[in-house]
């Protein structure tokens, strides 16, 4: 690590933390604001969430050195955590902090990508089913049962293993595709409760077309519950991918995320455990940041607690 | 009742047979004939040719689906190329594994996480509250299997407190025909029940205190109070029975967090139980394996909510009025 | 040693079910020990001629006698040096016709007397199209086998050559004729026996549990002597790195090879175990398939081109992966060899590390980057291939990582197919790869195992990447031919070797030195190089020095 590289990994600390104060001066304004930050792991847990994309964002400046180098791979491989390679090398003679940080990129996009695709989808379905009622309701939802009857690690491995190589985004979007289900469930009670509101009813009498009434009136009022459910959602689909690199089906090699460091890393974990190690804490405080976050958020934008 | 009862048996059913046909198509578009094995060097023609005939892989694809559920009906669940032996042994050998595994880490999950759950609820904003609070949270957002590798390494591999994997000592229990065996088979187990129950734990505590904090706040829990009845009483009695409530439906979404952590929990330590024999089929493409797994996880997903959902309107007669829907 | 656990809870459960418990009495005596070996892997089937895995050659090699063995020396000329097994002696009646004297006390152990009919039987069984045995090819210059009474078996040979003795001995062993001759010919790889198999050796066999174990117990009626160890166990583990683990946790008593450096260290440090070096019989390689993948009638759009290749091999260092990989335990090969080959000779020209005449190379063939994305390309094609690698061995994914970068810095651009080890077996055979990266557990002698997979011989076998040049396959055959003159055949071989370097059919990568470990209550352990469990039969544990596993009576 140079000395260009303590700067910038110095200025991702400061933004976060500013990133954080801003919020929270905005926050203290609304009710809800005020709630979310009552949560004393919610504040920590926006700062950890901030530094890191920062440090995803600014991966090239931060890390040292490019993520695919093997610096020596006579001499420098499993080095110990030093001031050159400060969180060691891995088998590869590959810098750890390096690969973490641009692993930072591919870990949260993938998480962040995917659970995009989930809870489009999952809003999609859960408003429709909500909104028409009947056999559409009842046909979808018998869908949402099936998708939730096996677990989500085995029907990601069938897919995965059905086609020799998967690209990073085909592997995107068939984890969106396998996580809507939860959400569909949240939109749809949602928009049931929702359905019955005087707008809703008014809308629907000046005969605006049912599209626009779910997209204009009801998902706003509905975001509540899919905004929680995407904060928790993303850590999902972080352990999720990490399962799978290490099961060998997860981002291909040499592409560094934070999963496949650990699959690479764990067969020296008796001798250099740091190459495994630092990717899985990595992992842990994020998920865990998004979980604060997630239950702060869910505290804060939950209507029923206006009257307490 | 007893129609609505009738009702979700028949649902959960119908959702197995969506889950296996499902799996059935998605396999067969994936590649032309994925239940004959990649190459027929290493196995044997005779059986080759009992597989199409049976399975009817010379037919066209309507009709192998139907064949294929006639077998299913009959308990042919096909062959498994890999193993050399009918899936449905396979399966059964392994499912009793992963069942004790899920058992064992449901124990230590509802233990352990009541217990906490409870003690923080109790002490709510103390000093304990706060640190297990975020050591719970820490623990639930850690991937399983990293917890596993941790605990290999340090209590199997360093301490030597534990084995370091698999069922049972193949030298003094090879069959489980003694206490000392099942003594060896509990101290096999330990560690990946701790690994899955640990996790899943931490969950359970978070969602038990908040759910009993909840209750505390109430009314009638004051009212209770007011009449002067023990603190201690009112807590038991009263807030722990309502805050249990919730919990039954964590007992059926337990099931698929345990089998999905299984899958990679019995790949670190090597528990020869479901989850590897699917991880392992998968990876082989060993596709009725494949298949047969599908139908065993999901019909066990299914069961746990059918038994969470009959607990919960058991324990609560106002589920019952209601009809369909939910 | 340890505490075993087990007594803990051992003792509290025989405190609350009196009389329950396990006695500590048992095996005592020189004949009891318990060996277990932890396997990263399993066999296929214990049959020995419809199988070339590793793990299958290790478990039946207790179960099934040959003949004759190899001698301490190794060496694989003539017939000076073999040990008798199931042939108590022999002689050569004339110069191509060998004569066989069975052992009269060697019995199967189902109790049946080993006959010649059993001798002439496996030679038919392993020459059959229909079984379509790996060893095959090996036997080619045996033209019969016919028995002259019970106990007499007759080979005769096409021509004289220095191995022609173990060529008879070493690839055959001998199956049991009453037992298997009802069995069809294309059914020898799914049959029962295969699962349950009935041999003639110190061990027999007790149980298999598919996924976990298999277990062996002596034959204390073999007729060569009793065996001192009474139980051998195979521990199937996932993969090398738990394997090794089991071993320092005491869970198992042996291990084969410890591959890389820091398990050597740390095993050969531990106080319980004996460090064993011997030397390797295992090579690896990135084989390139000259071939269309998935259509042998095509020429590879990029590997057909010998030049393509040649410029590849120039640009790859081999000795900076090696060292990363296996530090001093293994040597960059000279050509497509094991260490354990007598004609390993570092001195045999290859084609050096010269990364600018490769890049010269490369440009020359029209190979340059155009689009500035640090990958070459021709055409508007970039220089791209796909490297299969199975995801059980932790060395080869390595490699395979180490490798991807070193191409790339030339230009090249590699993607990895990594995929279970059965995947990658039926991609190879089948021909579906465009590069491969490979080990061999080579023979003894280069004459059996090098023309199944470098001549065209091997079409169909062990050939993958159909290289075929017919002055390498005429040296080969005049190396292999040779009279018994060592120089002559030395010669040949070399020659042979420079001449397939030239065409670089591959990037030879690794010749391994091997480190065995043993718990250090065994002794007598002798470690044959190509077979490590050969002589097992005289490992043992003295008296004093049992443990509980050795002594269970079970």
């Amino acid at each position: 690590m140079n000395i260009w590289n303590w700067v910038a990994l110095s200025g991702a600390v400061v933004l976060a933390l500013i990133v954080v104060g801003a919020v929270r001066r905005r926050a203290g304004a609304s009710a809800s604001g005020r709630r979310f930050f009552r949560h004393p792991t919610a504040a920590p847990g926006l700062f950890v969430l901030a530094f890191f994309v920062m440090v995803a964002l600014a991966a090239p400046l931060v890390a040292p050195f490019r993520p695919y180098e093997q610096i020596d791979i006579d001499h420098l491989q499993n080095h110990a955590p030093s001031t050159r390679y400060i969180l060691g090398t891995d088998p590869l003679s590959r810098d750890v902090w390096s690969r973490l940080a641009h692993g930072a990129r591919i870990s949260l996009g993938i998480g962040a990508l995917a659970m995009f695709v989930a809870v489009t989808i999952g809003a999609a379905v859960g408003a429709t089913a909500g909104y028409f009622r009947r056999w559409v309701d009842t046909a979808l939802m018998r869908l949402v049962d099936v998708g939730l009857a096996m677990p989500r690690i085995f029907a990601l491995l069938v897919v995965v293993a059905l086609w020799d190589r998967i690209a990073v985004p085909v592997l995107v979007l068939v984890i969106g595709l396998t996580g809507w289900f939860a959400t569909s469930r949240l939109v749809r009670a949602e928009v049931l409760s929702l359905r019955e509101r005087e707008y809703v009813a008014a809308a629907r009498a000046l005969g605006a077309r049912p599209s626009r009434v779910i997209v204009r009136h009801v998902l706003p009022n509905a975001a509540a519950p899919i905004i929680v459910s995407a904060a928790l959602g993303i850590g999902n689909v972080m352990l999720l991918e990490a399962g799978l690199s290490f099961l060998g089906m997860g981002v291909p090699s040499p592409a560094p995320s934070w999963g496949n460091m650990i699959a690479d890393g764990w067969s020296k974990m008796a001798v250099a455990p740091w190459s495994a190690t630092f990717p899985g804490l990595a992992i842990s405080l994020v998920v865990m940041a998004l979980n604060a976050v997630g239950d702060a958020l869910r505290d804060a934008l939950d209507p029923r607690k206006e009257a307490v | 009742m007893i129609v609505w009862v009738v009702r979700r048996v028949a649902a959960s059913i119908a959702i197995v047979w969506a889950v296996v046909t499902l799996t059935f198509f998605v396999i067969h578009a994936a590649r032309g004939s994925p239940f004959l094995p990649e190459s027929s060097q290493s196995v044997d023609p005779e059986t080759i040719a009992r597989i199409t005939n049976q399975f009817g892989l010379d037919r066209p694809l309507w009709v192998q689906y139907v064949l294929y559920l006639r077998n299913l009906a009959t308990g042919n669940l096909g062959e498994s190329f890999a193993l050399r032996r009918p899936v449905a042994d396979a399966l059964a050998d392994a499912i009793p594994n992963t069942f004790v595994l899920a058992l064992a880490a449901l124990l230590i999950d509802f233990a352990v996480g009541l217990a906490l759950g409870i003690y923080q609820a109790v002490r709510e904003r103390s000093v304990g509250d706060i640190v297990l609070g975020n050591i719970a949270l820490f623990v639930n957002s850690m991937p399983t299997f990293w917890l596993g590798l941790v605990l290999l390494l340090v209590f199997a591999q360093r301490l030597h407190a534990f084995p370091v994997g698999g069922l049972s000592d193949p030298v003094l229990c090879p069959r489980l025909d003694s206490a000392a065996c099942l003594g060896d088979f509990v101290w096999h187990l330990t560690l990946p029940a701790l690994t899955l129950g640990l996790v899943g734990a931490a969950g359970t505590a978070r969602f038990q205190r908040a759910a009993m904090l909840e209750v505390i706040r109430q009314e009638y829990v004051r009212t209770a109070r007011a009449k002067g009845l023990q603190e201690r009483r009112v807590l038991l009695v009263h807030a722990l029975r309502n805050a249990l409530l919730p919990l039954i439906t964590l007992v059926g979404l337990a099931f698929p967090f345990l089998l999905t952590g299984a899958v990679l929990v019995e790949t670190v330590y090597a528990w020869p139980g479901m989850g590897q024999l699917a991880v392992r089929a998968i990876l082989q493409r060993d596709y009725y394996v494949v298949t047969g797994a599908a139908l065993v996880t999901s019909t066990m997903v299914v069961l746990g909510n059918l038994i969470a959902d009959l607990l919960y309107a058991v324990a609560d007669p106002r589920i019952r009025v209601r009809g369909a829907g939910a | 040693m340890q505490t075993p656990r087990p007594t803990v809870f051992a003792a509290v459960a025989c405190l609350a079910l009196l009389g329950s418990c396990e006695r500590r009495g048992g095996c005592t005596g020189d004949h009891c020990g318990t060996l277990v070996i932890a396997y990263a892997g399993e066999p296929d089937i214990l049959l020995p001629p419809v199988s070339e895995f590793a793990a299958t050659r290790d478990v039946t090699e207790p179960i099934f006698l040959k003949l004759a063995d190899l001698g301490p020396s190794g060496n694989t000329v003539s017939d000076e040096d073999f040990q008798p097994q199931l042939a108590e002696r022999w002689e050569w009646d004339t110069p191509t016709t060998l004569v066989f004297h069975l052992d009269p006390r060697a019995h199967w152990q189902d109790g049946q007397a080993v006959t010649a009919a059993d001798v002439a039987f496996t030679y038919q069984v392993y020459t059959d199209t229909l079984v379509n045995s790996p060893f095959r090819s090996s036997l080619r210059q045996i033209s019969a086998v016919t028995t002259r009474d019970s106990l007499t078996v007759v080979f005769r040979f096409r021509q004289r050559y220095p191995e022609m003795f173990y060529d008879a001995v070493y690839h055959m062993r001998i199956m049991p004729s009453h037992l298997l001759r009802e069995v069809p010919r294309d059914q020898w790889r799914s049959t029962a026996f295969g699962r349950a198999p009935v041999g003639d050796g110190p061990y027999r066999f007790v149980a298999w549990k598919a996924g976990q174990s298999i277990e062996l117990a002596a034959d204390s009626t073999f007729f060569l002597g009793r065996p001192y160890i009474r139980r051998l166990i195979w521990r199937f583990t996932p993969d090398q790195q738990v394997a090794v683990t089991q071993l320092l946790a005491g869970d198992a008593d042996a291990i084969e090879v410890l591959i890389t450096p820091d398990n050597v260290q740390r095993a050969c440090a531990d106080p319980k175990l004996a460090c064993y070096p011997y030397k390797g019989s295992a090579y690896g390689y990135v084989g390139f398939n000259l071939a269309a993948p998935g259509d042998t009638t095509k020429p590879h759009p990029l590997f057909a081109d010998r030049d393509l290749r040649r410029a590849l091999v120039l640009a790859t260092d081999r000795e900076r992966p090696l060292h990363n990989v296996f530090g001093e335990l293994a040597r960059v090969p000279p050509g497509p060899m094991s260490q354990l080959w007598w004609i390993w000779d570092p001195e045999i020209r290859e084609l050096p590390y010269d990364s600018a005449q490769a890049a010269r190379l490369l440009k020359r063939l029209g190979w340059i980057d155009s689009d500035g994305d640090g990958i070459r390309d021709k055409d508007g094609h970039a220089l791209s291939f796909r490297l299969l690698v199975p995801t059980t061995s932790a060395i080869r994914r390595q490699y395979a990582r180490l490798l991807q970068e070193s191409f790339r810095t030339a230009g090249v651009d590699v993607q990895l197919d990594e995929v279970d080890f059965s995947v990658f077996n039926e991609r190879a055979r089948a021909g579906r790869f465009d590069a491969l990266l490979n080990v061999w557990n080579t023979d003894p002698t280069p004459s059996s195992g090098f023309p199944q997979t470098w001549t065209k011989a091997g079409f169909g076998r062990s050939n993958y990447g159909r290289y075929f040049n017919p002055q390498v396959d005429q040296l080969v055959d005049r190396a292999v031919s040779a009279a018994a003159n060592r120089d002559q055949a030395r010669r040949a071989w070399r020659s042979a070797f420079e001449m397939l370097n030239q065409d670089a059919p591959g990037i030879f990568l690794f010749a391994t030195e091997n480190v065995a470990a043993v718990n250090k209550r065994f002794t007598d352990v002798t470690i044959r190089p190509d077979s490590w469990l050969a002589l097992v039969r005289s490992w043992r544990v003295p008296s004093d020095r049992l443990t509980d596993r050795d002594r269970v009576e079970r």
